[in-house]
């Protein structure tokens, strides 16, 4: 589904991935880690097209309808209406845009795009309110600003919301797991265990192992430097958990 | 034909066929027009905005010029009917078989002679002097109109120059909702609308106007509002049509325990040239006011705001409050903010602010990562600037009015 080859990018005109290569199946779960600098966040924003981070090499193809498509050349809205899905570090607050009419408006661009009805407010309404029980979120919630005034896990559990209501094909979760409480955690990772199907693939990025414990990944990836140094299953995760980051240093 | 030498061409064939008390009001205020000029580049209450463009156009003064409105707004106005009570004039001329009023208002022709009006600046009362006279809304004292009344101004006339007064009147704690909504057809035209509107002690007057003229549209509009004591007037402007716009609010709060809400909303885009002007006066004490205006403006259009608050000597414990808030979706686009403040008592609160600030990038990205479209994106930002002035509209029949011209 992602093809990953020799990326290279840069933010402010310095390196920050230096030849990164990923293929990541449907129905896969992914996890990348590394320590803070290593690039992790970077790729997550490349991936969903922001303006600010400049491809400098490599390429990323990404399928759409079974044909590969070179995903730098689309614009970020394409992107996420071909199934290609952010869940923000840090989710950004929108005073006056309402959950509901927000959510409303982005399902039905990603509708519009895959020829699909588009759906009026009320039974959108009945839509999103089951969405939101994924994620233990209060129907209240749909009626205020966008992340206006949310806690650290209420904006995260929004970004999971809106994962559900947009059920991306490749969903990249951007330390989805920091600043949450372990309660917040595990209500955060069922809504994310919920949605893995067979047709869709998501990528952990994550600092620590703890989210791991909770969404299990099939492949597990550590990013040193800008580069994957290495890669394995998930007890690759438990051993940088006990070992810490230390022991790549000669590897990056 | 400059608009001044229209005006006199009009009153010369006009003024022989009207009466005394008429003709001597549009002869006074040919003459202060006539004195003063239309506003110049130094007129310090019009230093962002040139009459030039507007003078440059060949306008022709009408007079009866009586035409159907279009099946398409009739059937926006049906829509409608639910809702509102409805007065519709179309080119300045009421049209009563599509106006449907409950008895609670009572309606008679406006009045030019004898309501005092004067315009503030020698366009305004070139309008005057060649203004038709439209309707003169009434509520009785005591009497509290439940349903609100839409009053509906369209205009269609090539090159045509339609002048129209009207007035309101709320007695004694009466109450009144109104939306008015001013809309035109394509080809250029020239709306002067001159509004006098009095509120008697303890009335209550809520009021949306929306001028969403067609794009080719140039407007002013000169309002002059009093307020008795204990009367309230909710009044929120939403400027979205025209290619030139100059609006003037003028609110004088008259007696202690009066308050003035007086807020706005303006899209720009384009080429358009969109001009707000406000003065709120508190000539007595214990009198609160507030003003609240937002702008959007993308494309290379250009907005202007000037608003003032000017406090009489001795009108101790007023407590008066403007912000002007603008957000630019282009480089091009330009806000000008103008803020006065003119206070003469010491004994006040009063406040200000204004700003003008860019499109947040990271937004746009978040709704753009979300599969909204870049130009959806930015419109929704915009929409949700002024979110918190389209909720102060106390009334949900006139917010959802509001609405309706959001949705693209």
């Amino acid at each position: 589904m992602l093809k990953i080859r020799d990326l290279k990018a840069a933010v402010d005109g310095k390196e920050v991935l230096r030849g990164i290569n990923l293929d990541i199946q449907a129905g896969e779960v992914h996890a990348i880690m590394g320590p803070n600098g290593s690039g992790k966040s970077t790729l997550s924003k490349i991936l969903a097209g922001h303006p600010d981070y400049e491809v400098t090499g490599g390429s990323i193809s990404y399928e759409v309808n079974f044909a590969p498509r070179n995903l730098l050349e689309m614009a970020p809205d394409e992107r996420a209406r071909e199934g290609v899905f952010l869940a923000f570090q840090y989710p950004t607050e929108v005073p006056g845009l309402s959950n509901m009419t927000f959510l409303r408006t982005a399902f039905n661009s990603v509708c519009r795009q895959q020829g699909v009805q588009e759906m009026a407010e009320g039974p959108f309404r009945a839509f999103v309110e089951k969405k939101a029980a994924l994620v233990d979120m209060n129907p209240s919630f749909l009626d205020r600003a966008v992340n206006e005034g949310f806690s650290g896990g209420e904006k995260k559990r929004n970004e999971i919301l809106q994962m559900a209501v947009l059920s991306p094909r490749l969903a990249v979760l951007d330390e989805t797991d920091s600043g949450l409480d372990i309660d917040s955690l595990k209500i955060v990772a069922q809504g994310v265990n919920k949605l893995r199907t067979k047709d869709n693939a998501i990528l952990l990025i994550t600092h620590y192992q703890r989210l791991l414990d909770y969404i299990v990944p099939d492949h597990v990836h550590v990013l040193s430097g800008g580069k994957i140094v290495q890669s394995g299953d998930k007890s690759l995760a438990l051993k940088l958990e006990s070992q810490g980051y230390d022991w790549l240093k000669g590897l990056a | 034909m400059s608009v001044l030498s229209a005006v006199r061409q009009h009153l010369d064939k006009y003024l022989p066929r009207v009466d005394a008390g008429e003709r001597q009001f549009r002869e006074d205020a040919w003459r202060r027009a006539e004195a003063t000029g239309l506003p110049k580049r130094g007129t310090e209450t019009w230093k962002y905005t040139s009459i030039a463009p507007l003078d440059m156009m060949n306008w022709s003064v009408r007079g009866t010029n009586k035409i159907a409105l279009p099946d398409e707004k009739k059937q926006w106005l049906n829509s409608l009917r639910g809702d509102f009570d409805t007065a519709v004039l179309v080119n300045g001329e009421f049209a009563p078989e599509i106006s449907n009023m409950s008895a609670d208002i009572q309606v008679s022709a406006a009045q030019l002679s004898g309501s005092g009006m004067k315009g503030e600046d020698g366009f305004a009362d070139a309008s005057l002097a060649v203004a038709r006279p439209g309707l003169r809304f009434h509520v009785g004292q005591g009497v509290q109109v439940r349903r609100p009344l839409l009053i509906v101004k369209y205009q269609d006339a090539h090159e045509g120059w339609i002048s129209s007064f009207n007035q309101i009147e709320v007695r004694e704690r009466a109450e009144l909702t109104v939306a008015e909504v001013l809309i035109g057809g394509e080809a250029p035209y020239l709306r002067t609308d001159l509004m006098l509107v009095s509120l008697a002690e303890g009335a209550r007057l809520k009021w949306l106007r929306q001028q969403t003229e067609s794009p080719s549209a140039f407007h002013f509009n000169e309002t002059r509002v009093t307020l008795a004591a204990n009367s309230g007037l909710h009044f929120t402007q939403l400027n979205r049509g025209s290619h030139w716009l100059r609006g003037q609010i003028f609110v004088d709060l008259l007696g202690a325990g009066a308050e003035a809400c007086v807020h706005g909303l303006t899209f720009g885009g384009e080429r358009q040239h969109l001009d707000q002007r406000v003065v709120v006066s508190h000539f007595a004490g214990e009198t609160t006011s507030s003003q609240l205006f937002k702008g959007v403006y993308g494309d290379s259009a250009k907005g202007v705001l000037n608003g003032k608050i000017y406090i009489a000597p001795g009108a101790q414990k007023v407590a008066s409050r403007q912000m002007n808030h603008n957000l630019l979706l282009s480089p091009t686009a330009e806000a000008n903010t103008k803020p006065e403040l003119e206070i003469y008592a010491d004994d006040v609160k009063a406040n200000h602010g204004a700003t003008v600030g860019r499109l947040d990038k990271e937004k746009v990205f978040y709704l753009e990562s979300r599969g909204i479209a870049k130009a959806t994106a930015e419109k929704i930002l915009g929409d949700a600037f002024v979110a918190d002035v389209v909720m102060k509209i106390p009334d949900e029949r006139l917010r959802r009015l509001v609405g309706e011209h959001h949705v693209s």
